[in-house]
């Protein structure tokens, strides 16, 4: 058995390891081939598919990279020590979050395109849904979640890049629970949690539900806000399996971590799943007019309806099912395929949210154009978290309850 | 805990059932007059009819159906904590699981009487089960109070059967100390339990199952009682959120709960040492997720009553706020969110007094909460000509202060013949004790 400086050591080694440069070049071929392919398409007549699938890819990535953040805020509020390992890993899609703030004000360009309510009369809402309004709420709530995401995630890095500078030689200190109380993290963690629900609320009313002004589900909101948190789960699982596998982390991220995470994933899976069912229901027994229109033309109408079976089957019923399996869920391989299943479901479900009350043809419009969007996208989104994870120590060395878990 | 050895364990939570004092006799037979009081007054409703209580058209739905909401949400924390901790291994769960177990069952059974109290024949029940027969009458099996008698047998059971299979080795421990008639009983129900490798295997296992069982119960038991509801198209009921809403409004008034009685109970039977103040701050903790989750529906459902355009809907929503039951409606708006808010400030979560007098209030905002909701929606619906006020009347509060007793009585014959805590998994906790402390080993076999 390691002692645990020596152990210490590792961890300070396999902080500063660098991975192989053609990736981040790889990446941003991909994010201008995305940006390249968004601006051919908004300006060609293939504009109303180019801007629902931005919208779509907005929502998803965006979702998954405060997701993860909530990750790294939930080990702090509950004082977890079993995902201690992967909390610099949540935390490096966090660097998403500046570019994604961003990109969601290329958005009003496209403002005609994606809101219905701009081109009909939508009664006593006429205020609440003017694109002025919506921008300016959305743009700086979304800025608030930003710069608390921002903050949590320099306290925590800021510890442990200092701790590194003194060399990690300040040994294993006992850390006390008042002291654990006084960090910024503490502090910031629940508050992040409180505006993470509501700011994602307002993105799912207002980015979403509002495509069909007159429709409205009170559950919404936090139906979008933990299928997020679902999402970011499998994303955590498909970067703790490349850490394993690339980085040479196996001696840190082990089975059991693996298995705890595909517990967690489990029960986001059903909860995501839940909520999605209690809408379903309440809406379906209701049998209102004005409620099942949203539901019907997704789940009983041609060509969606078999988009819907699909989300079925690959977000919730196949993950469902594998994550039951203890022999699935240590092996970090099928951690990540399944992952990548669930992210993929994931995404169908956003495009499925999202398109259907905006494209008025009668086909699924999912194609190139939609692909090489997403992969702009996926490649900015790996440029931030390839890059983080180059600047930034890639496990929380100072954390005291991560070397309490050693 | 950390200092306490095997034979501590055993002594400091077997010290509780010893022969009962004066003022514990005083306070079951107080508790027992309630019971009888709720009896006595359902009987006279039998003799004449529900017109004796409150309900009335509009509102027949009154204060039994608030009750029975609120009894089985209280239900919810013992499985929560006995359950969803117990697979998220907090370890704190430890030392509350048993009492929050016994209080999910007693409040089950409690929460069960009110829709016999509430029916017309009680002594046609029978008609709610499916079973074939001559009639040819089947239920309705659309209707959502036929999912709850589902739901809430089910749940009934698994409680029944979790608490107990956490009890088998328990009832074994005190068998091994005790004579005569107590020593045969106990033995009886420990099922012959020998504490073999092969038994505590299977004990592990069914645990384990049970906890994975009755997770997905806790969700679906309050999710059906509120379809109960929400199904209906009634104005303030037809809500989507109100499943997820229930849910964890149930586990905010039954972590309450448990504070409220096992602050009282620490106390008296000296348990400070195994429920220490850190367990008691992390239910506080949990309250605060509980309470900003109760804010944030209430928040979503009145935006969504303005953003909906549904002029009922809307009108329904501010008459909460204004209309007759608006003074209900702050108790339990300020009750249920403002006063959990205090709990981020560690000097009142780590004070007894402040820490129980909350969570009262949040169990009397709870109560107001189903008033609100079950009363405030039927009251006034649609079409003005049909509206009206409901106000319970004495029986229906004899039957409330009844229930109270009931719940209380059963708990206190509960905290008196069987270990409030778990003795095994308070044990599980601890350090194994070694050859070197010899009369700790020693224990550790008794």
């Amino acid at each position: 058995m390691k002692s645990r400086p020596e152990m210490l050591d590792e961890i300070l080694q396999s902080g500063q390891h660098p991975g192989p440069k053609i990736w981040m070049a790889i990446f941003g071929v991909l994010a201008i081939v995305g940006a390249g392919a968004f601006l051919v398409g908004i300006s060609g007549a293939q504009a109303q598919r180019a801007w629902q699938a931005y919208l779509v890819n907005f929502l998803f990535w965006s979702g998954l990279a405060f997701g993860t953040v909530l990750f790294s805020a939930t080990l702090t509020m509950t004082n977890a020590r079993w995902g201690r390992p992967l909390k610099r890993l949540a935390e490096a899609p966090g660097a998403f979050l500046p570019v994604a703030f961003l990109l969601f004000w290329v958005l009003f360009f496209g403002k005609e395109r994606i809101f219905p309510w701009i081109h009909e009369s939508v009664g006593h809402k006429q205020l609440w849904l003017s694109s002025g309004f919506l921008f300016v709420r959305d743009g700086a709530s979304l800025l608030l979640l930003t710069i608390i995401s921002l903050a949590l995630v320099y306290y925590s890095v800021r510890r442990d890049v200092k701790f590194l500078a003194d060399g990690g030689r300040g040994g294993l200190v006992e850390v006390s629970n008042n002291e654990r109380t006084a960090d910024p993290q503490a502090v910031l963690s629940p508050i992040f949690g409180i505006f993470y629900a509501v700011v994602l609320s307002l993105i799912a009313f207002d980015l979403v539900m509002s495509l069909s002004p007159h429709w409205h589900s009170t559950l919404f909101g936090a139906y979008y806000f933990v299928g997020c948190f679902y999402g970011a789960l499998a994303a955590l699982a498909v970067l703790s399996s490349l850490s394993v596998k690339c980085m040479g982390l196996d001696a840190f991220i082990q089975g059991r971590h693996f298995r705890d995470l595909g517990n967690l994933m489990l029960a986001f899976c059903m909860v995501t799943g839940d909520f999605f069912y209690s809408q379903f229901l309440v809406i379906w027994y209701g049998d209102l007019p004005y409620e099942t229109r949203y539901v019907l033309s997704r789940v009983r109408e041609d060509p969606w309806d078999r988009l819907a079976w699909a989300v079925l089957f690959i977000a919730f019923a196949i993950p469902f099912v594998a994550l039951l399996r203890r022999s699935v869920k240590t092996k970090p391989a099928l951690m990540s395929t399944l992952g990548i299943t669930i992210l993929i479901g994931l995404w169908l479900e956003r495009f499925l949210l999202v398109v259907p009350s905006i494209w008025k043809e009668g086909n699924i419009p999912l194609g190139l154009l939609e692909l090489l969007i997403t992969a702009g996208y996926f490649g900015i989104m790996a440029l931030c978290v390839l890059l983080f994870l180059r600047k930034f120590p890639i496990l929380p060395v100072s954390d005291p309850l991560f070397r309490e878990s050693l | 805990m950390k200092d306490l050895s095997y034979r501590d364990v055993n002594r400091e939570i077997m010290n509780a059932m010893t022969p009962p004092g004066k003022l514990y006799v005083l306070i079951v037979a107080f508790l027992f007059v309630g019971i009888l009081v709720l009896f006595s007054f359902w009987g006279y409703q039998i003799s004449r009819g529900l017109g004796v209580a409150g309900v009335m058209h509009p509102v027949v739905w009154g204060t039994y159906l608030v009750n029975f909401v609120f009894w089985v949400g209280i239900a919810h924390s013992g499985t929560l904590i006995s359950a969803i901790l117990y697979l998220l291994r907090a370890p704190w769960r430890t030392a509350i699981a048993r009492s929050s177990e016994a209080m999910t069952v007693f409040a089950v059974m409690t929460a069960g009487l009110f829709p016999l109290i509430h029916l017309g024949r009680v002594w046609v029940v029978y008609w709610m089960i499916p079973y074939p027969n001559q009639r040819n009458l089947w239920p309705n099996f659309q209707s959502p109070l036929v999912f709850d008698v589902v739901a809430i047998s089910t749940y009934l059971t698994v409680s029944v059967l979790f608490w107990y299979t956490g009890l088998i080795p328990d009832l074994a421990a005190i068998r091994d100390q005790a004579k005569g008639v107590r020593r045969r009983l106990y033995g009886l129900f420990s099922l012959n339990w020998t504490g073999t490798h092969h038994q505590w295997g299977h004990y592990g296992w069914s645990y384990l199952l049970f906890a994975a069982l009755a997770t997905p119960l806790v969700i679906s038991v309050h999710s059906v009682v509120s379809w109960d509801f929400a199904l209906s198209i009634v104005p303030g009921w037809h809500s989507t959120i109100f499943a997820p809403y229930f849910v964890a409004g149930a586990i905010h008034s039954g972590l309450a709960m448990v504070l409220v009685l096992l602050i009282p109970l620490r106390r008296i039977y000296r348990f400070e040492n195994i429920i220490t103040m850190n367990t008691l701050e992390n239910i506080a903790k949990t309250i605060i997720l509980t309470g900003l989750i109760m804010g944030y529906s209430y928040g979503i459902e009145y935006f969504m009553a303005w953003y909906s355009g549904d002029r009922v809907e809307e009108y329904t929503f501010l008459w909460r706020a204004i209309g007759h039951y608006a003074p209900q409606f702050w108790i339990m708006l300020i009750c249920n969110t403002v006063a959990p808010l205090f709990y981020f400030f560690k000097k009142l979560r780590t004070n007894l007094v402040t820490l129980c007098s909350i969570a009262v209030l949040i169990n009397l905002g709870m109560w107001f909460e189903r008033y609100v909701i079950i009363v405030g929606s039927v009251a006034h619906e649609y079409d003005p000509y049909s509206w009206g006020i409901y106000s319970p009347t004495w029986v229906d509060y004899g039957i409330l202060v009844g229930s109270f007793s009931l719940f209380l009585f059963l708990f206190f014959l509960f905290a008196k013949f069987l270990p409030a805590i778990s003795i095994t998994e308070v044990k599980e906790e601890l350090e194994p004790p070694r050859r070197r402390g010899a009369g700790r080993c020693k224990e550790a076999t008794g």
